[in-house]
């Protein structure tokens, strides 16, 4: 690495200078802001000096931490790894910079940094483990702090931003008093329904650790067949990786845990930017990506893919494939299913949290694919590769589209696009890179996201005609789908945000009440003046240290074209000069058969694009009246407004277990254990009567004499005693009633 | 270690006139016969003064002669110091020594506590070094008795109540002690366990009726002893009792009493029967899940923090029995792993909970830690590191003892599904450690005023922190020495 310094520095470095922002706080302020952006700027600069040492570092990648277990440190230096540890450093220097002038006007700064750089310190050390187990740290790390940042705006005293079209809940659960509320529910739910994914998980690794002995990934991948084939034959491989699965599912917001996503919006747009773009979520693909890898290899595979059953090999990669094809329903169902969630959502973030999780769907199908391709004997490098392309290319769009309407809302104090609107002649550098950043996300050539995605289509398209199973045709035609539904979203929020009649400025008042209700409370007389000034000034760009990142990533989806042949030679490590490869890549779209997918994914952004443009680009000006107030349409309209339902669904199920665990509190609990009171004595009163023929015959003058004892001991809860110590006894003697046929039944008497 | 034992060596020469003013059949049980002469020193100074300087000597005494003295027998070999004893033993008198510190804030008549105090560690040492039944009664009730008048001496008129059921159940599960002894008695004839061991050896080989003797016997002792640990079905004395007594006696009995329940079972299963292990491993994991799902269901609807700080207890002892349900040596060093650094955690978590109450002046409930974070500031975070250790967070003890037991359980002895319903449980305890976190620094103070919390106990609950996130970074350390205390039992 450069200057010959040790690999571990890469995340040691954010880790621990997280717990040095406070400190540099105490001196100065602005050093503070700008602290994780220089220190992940030296990360970052490490990564990128990594390129040169793919698969053959120059220093001990090995350090022993716990020698009992031998738990040992390793980093990973892979093309996998090493470029998501590239695209992670990089975004997270880009949003930190960000921040600086985003966050600059908020209170409680220090919380805000830490968080943020222990945060991508967590990220980089997923990636750069070569240890299932220290990986799964840095995947606790993310979890913890991604809890914190969503729920970063807990103040309770602002109320709710509201609009008129929201939904009214009815569960209980899901009404907030004020912004504060529901931003820490949002944090919570966060952390509480990945957590659900990352305990499946734990256990997947567990098991997978009895069978292969080992955590790190590349002994896994070396002991080939050991492991691999013992598993497979008593049909513990599929559950085992789809338990690990689970973990991508719940980190990654696939169906169906992704539910936490587009909550996870309330934090501050840095926030998402970095959840969305850089770490948190890619965590789980990256962690499928890296299976696939391991697992290819594991079962002999290797990278010449199509002989993958050799002599030797009684169990190859195909034990595999209902995995995959797991993978691969799991993510076609989330593109699709989000991107239809995405078209009448009327949160700005939550229009880009939705196509995240479709993009996300997306690159999980394309994993899938290539396993499936895999073991039908194909190859899977291609759809592999697509993969992480699309991680980069979103890494990239996703960011700019999230810092840019950050910007967007930071003018305007409201995340309601319905509230937005006309903004394009005030902010013009904004409205440029956003529309860049679109047409990237839509997949329009030739900007970054249409390589990526268009390839994932191409190899989805391959499966379909290659594979005899029909499901292949399904996943093809949820991908296009997918991919208009993409279309149709990001046009209509460009719309209703940038064209049209500016509904901000006949709002004026509006525009400072919701301002004050946001900002004044956290910083109330400080930032007075600064807020004055900035109401009364119309909606305007934002400075340059929010605006030079956003230029950045809008050159690179630009210009991404010139760099992914780079990347394809190393993510495949092969060696191909860089005209090769980009011939290649325009070769595939133009001949057949790539001509054929590429012609319908055409079809299908036609047929999203088209009406998305006539109703609200062109028909920007004029009411919209698509959805009426009645009929089939509003009824999908409203079926998608609620999310398909399964949000609700699963507030549903929770409330209900929770009214029932405070029914059991109320009812049982209170009455029979809980203080000292008369009503619970009376209860236990009847309890005792119930239990008497119990007393009677087997404990009964025991009872009594305990009774007479606590009469004497404690006049003020005599009456309690009576019930409650034999009922306490009672159990004592029906536990060893239970004990003792459990112990028989373990004899084999009965 | 091995450095300093040129050191230690050095010293028992220098000091070895003065051990042998000692009976040398006494040496080895030296450490607890200092803490009763101590504690008989402590009640006659307490007519005087606070006598906790006193105590803090014997502590301190017991802990230098534990380093000096050499591993042994005494009293007829009736008690024996082993390494697994010792591990015991340090638990006891760590706990202890945090205890002691608490007990600054103590108001009530000094010189009693501290002898009931003294009197109970000594006999909780001699239960971890017994290694006969009847030996181990006797020092179970030296342990006992004491604890009953302690918990029963707690600030409110409360605590006479938790203690009466704490009394009443007790004598019930002394009694079913009891009367396993004598079944045991009457059907080997002998009570010391490598005897026991040998003929449920030959019973099992030859599948002989007196078998059914020795389970019921097994059935009594697993109900006796586990009703100190409070797990199933002897658990429903701990919340009262936890929550009423004062709580620095409560962090003895979550810290240091539990602990000598689970070492003597350990000793019953794993020397006395371990021939019959394939029968009582069904019902180690019907009380492990029962305790696990109990504690868990009622922790959640609790709102007083000591209650549930108790039933939490009870769902980790379910946890901590998945490492004896293993019944190998891994399994059994991970539980001792686990008790030491539930040890650490909880009696740590009592102190604080108890300094605050005592700082507030009423039972602490949810409501009271709203805002901590902004009225005792050094608390709150004291509180957020127990809670994440509790919880299981990264670069805490409690991280690494589900690492320990969950594979010792799953890969060891084949109890995968164990395994699961253990993670499944402790996915369902952050619901109710959460929400402290949440409280502590999410929610607004309903007072403005700041809390004094006192110091010494505060010191005791940073000690014990250090000593979480120490074992949370270095796990190895006593993970090496419970897998060389284990092997010392487990064949």
């Amino acid at each position: 690495m450069l200057l010959g310094l040790p690999y571990w520095l890469i995340l040691v470095i954010p880790l621990l200078g997280s717990l040095l922002v406070p400190v540099v706080g105490m001196f100065s302020e602005k050093l503070r802001d700008w602290t994780p952006s220089i220190l992940m700027g030296i990360s970052m600069v490490l990564c990128w000096s990594l390129l040169p040492e793919i698969g053959h570092p120059t220093q001990t990648t090995h350090w022993m931490w716990i020698e009992v277990l031998g738990l040992e440190f390793e980093v990973l230096l892979d093309p996998l790894s090493v470029i998501m540890g590239i695209l992670a450093s990089t975004l997270c220097f880009l949003i930190y910079v960000y921040s600086t002038e985003y966050m600059a006007h908020e209170g409680d700064r220090n919380r805000f940094f830490i968080l943020m750089l222990a945060f991508g310190g967590g990220m980089l050390t997923l990636v750069l483990s070569n240890n299932l187990l220290i990986a799964f740290i840095g995947w606790e790390i993310m979890g913890f702090c991604s809890y914190g940042l969503i729920g970063f705006w807990n103040d309770k005293r602002n109320p709710m931003e509201t609009e008129q079209n929201d939904i009214d809940h009815t569960n209980p659960l899901l009404q907030f008093e004020t912004e504060g509320q529901y931003n820490t529910h949002c944090g919570t739910k966060a952390f509480i329904v990945t957590r659900i994914g990352d305990a499946f998980m734990l256990g997947g690794i567990l098991i997978l650790f009895v069978f292969t002995g080992t955590f790190s990934f590349t002994e896994m991948a070396a002991d080939a067949q050991h492991w691999w084939a013992t598993m497979a034959g008593i049909g513990m491989l599929v559950p085992t990786f789809l338990l690990i699965f689970m973990g991508a599912i719940g980190k990654s917001g696939q169906a169906p845990l992704q539910v936490w996503l587009p909550e996870a919006m309330a934090g501050p747009t840095s926030v998402s930017a970095l959840i969305h773009a850089a770490t948190m979520v890619k965590a789980g693909i990256y962690i499928t990506a890296r299976f696939l890898v391991t697992m290819v290899s594991a079962a002999g595979g290797g990278h010449n893919g199509g002989d993958h059953i050799s002599g030797l090999q009684a169990i190859g990669f195909e034990a595999a494939l209902s995995f995959f094809i797991f993978v691969a329903i799991i993510g076609g169902i989330t593109a699709l299913m989000t991107a239809t969630m995405g078209m009448v959502s009327n949160e700005l973030k939550q229009i880009l949290a939705f196509s995240t999780l479709s993009q996300l769907g997306y690159m999980m199908l394309s994993l899938g694919v290539g396993g499936i391709l895999q073991a039908e004997g194909l190859h899977f490098t291609d759809a592999y590769l697509s993969s992480v392309m699309h991680v980069i290319s979103h890494g990239a769009f996703k960011a700019l589209l999230f810092l840019a309407s950050g910007g967007v809302i930071h003018a305007l104090h409201t995340k309601y696009i319905t509230k937005m609107g006309g903004l394009k002649n005030h902010m013009r550098k904004t409205f440029i890179v956003m529309w860049i950043g679109v047409l990237a996300l839509a997949g329009i050539p030739p900007f970054s996201g249409f390589w990526s995605k268009d390839s994932i289509i191409e190899y989805t398209y391959e499966l379909a005609a290659h594979w005899t199973n029909p499901l292949g045709l399904v996943l093809f035609f949820f991908a296009i789908l997918a991919a208009a539904c993409t279309i149709f979203y990001s046009l209509r929020f460009m719309g209703i945000t940038f064209y049209g009649p500016s509904k901000q400025s006949h709002d004026h008042h509006e525009s400072h009440d919701t301002h004050e209700e946001e900002h004044s409370e956290e910083h109330e007389e400080t930032q007075e003046e600064h807020t004055e000034e900035q109401h009364h000034s119309d909606p305007h760009d934002p400075g340059p240290a929010m605006m030079v990142p956003l230029y950045i990533l809008a050159a690179f989806t630009i210009i991404a074209f010139l760099v992914f042949p780079f990347v394809q030679n190393i993510v495949l490590e092969e060696s191909h000069t860089w005209a090769e490869n980009f011939a290649h890549m325009i070769e595939v779209k133009i001949t057949y058969p790539g001509i054929i997918p590429f012609a319908i994914t055409l079809g299908a952004l036609a047929l999203g694009g088209i009406p998305g443009y006539m109703m609200y680009i062109k028909g920007a000006d004029t009411p919209n009246t698509w959805v009426p107030e009645k009929g089939f349409r509003r009824k999908a309209h409203n079926f998608l407004k609620h999310r398909w339902y399964i949000n609700e669904l699963y507030y549903k199920i929770l409330n209900g277990f929770l009214n029932a665990t405070d029914r059991y509190r109320v009812n049982v609990d209170n009455k029979i254990i809980d203080g000292i009171d008369f009503k619970s004595a009376d209860t236990g009163k009847g309890l005792a009567t119930k239990l008497r023929w119990f007393d009677d015959n087997v404990i009964d003058g025991f009872a009594e004499g305990v009774s007479t004892y606590s009469v004497a001991a404690s006049e003020s809860s005599q009456s309690a005693q009576t019930g409650r110590v034999n009922d306490y006894v009672g159990v004592i003697m029906f536990g060893i009633g239970i004990l003792i046929i459990v112990i028989l039944l373990s004899m084999g008497v009965f | 270690m091995l450095q300093f034992s040129s050191i230690i060596d050095a010293i028992s020469d220098l000091l070895s006139p003065i051990f042998a003013l000692v009976p040398a059949d006494w040496l080895v049980s030296l450490p607890a016969l200092t803490l009763i002469a101590f504690g008989i020193l402590s009640l006659v100074v307490g007519m005087r003064t606070s006598p906790l300087a006193v105590s803090f000597i014997g502590i301190i005494l017991a802990g230098f002669e534990m380093i000096l003295i050499a591993p042994g027998s005494s009293f007829g070999g009736l008690f024996v110091r082993d390494t697994f004893g010792d591990f015991f033993i340090w638990i006891i008198l760590v706990v202890a020594f945090l205890i002691l510190l608490s007990s600054t804030t103590y108001g009530g008549n000094k010189g009693t506590y501290n002898f009931l105090l003294m009197m109970s560690f000594a006999g909780a040492i001699w239960v971890v070094m017994a290694t006969d039944l009847v030996a181990l009664f006797l020092a179970w009730e030296l342990m006992s008795t004491p604890t009953y008048v302690l918990v029963a001496l707690g600030p409110h008129r409360g605590a006479i109540d938790g203690a009466t059921k704490y009394f009443v159940m007790g004598l019930l599960s002394t009694t079913l002690i009891v009367f396993g002894i004598a079944l045991v008695y009457g059907t080997t004839g002998a009570t010391s366990f490598a005897a026991i061991g040998a003929f449920v050896e030959t019973v099992w080989s030859a599948a002989s009726p007196s078998a059914y003797a020795m389970l019921l016997a097994m059935v009594l002792f697993l109900i006796g002893f586990g009703f100190k640990v409070g797990v199933f079905p002897g658990w429903m004395w701990v919340p009262d009792a936890y929550a009423t007594a004062d709580g620095s006696v409560t962090g003895y009995l979550a810290g240091a009493t539990k602990k000598t329940g689970v070492s003597a079972l350990l000793r019953i299963l794993l020397v006395g029967f371990v021939a019959a292990q394939m029968e009582w491993m069904p019902v180690i994991v019907t009380i492990s899940i029962l305790s696990m799902v109990i504690g868990n269901v009622l922790a959640l609807s609790q709102r007083n923090i000591m209650r549930m700080l108790a039933y939490s207890s009870i769902m980790m002892m379910g946890l901590l029995f998945v490492g004896i349900a293993a019944g190998t040596a891994f399994g059994a060093a991970a539980a001792m792993f686990t008790a030491f650094a539930h040890a650490l955690i909880k009696t740590g978590a009592f102190i604080l909970v108890w300094a605050l109450a005592v700082s507030i002046g009423k039972e602490i409930t949810y409501d009271d830690l709203k805002g901590l974070s902004a009225r005792a500031p050094i608390a709150a975070l004291l509180m957020a590191i127990m809670v994440f250790a509790l919880a299981g967070a990264p670069f805490t003890a409690g991280f690494w003892f589900k690492w320990f037991l969950i594979p010792g359980a799953a890969v060891d002895a084949g109890l995968w599904w164990l395994a699961i319903i253990a993670v499944l449980n402790s996915v369902f305890a952050l619901g109710y450690y959460l929400r402290i976190l949440r409280y502590c620094y999410f929610m607004e103070p309903t007072e403005g005023t700041t809390i004094r919390v006192p110091t010494i106990p505060l010191v005791a609950v940073v000690l014990a922190v250090v000593g979480t996130i120490l074992l949370g970074i270095f796990p190895g350390f006593v993970l090496d020495y419970a897998t060389i205390a284990a092997g010392a039992i487990v064949p």
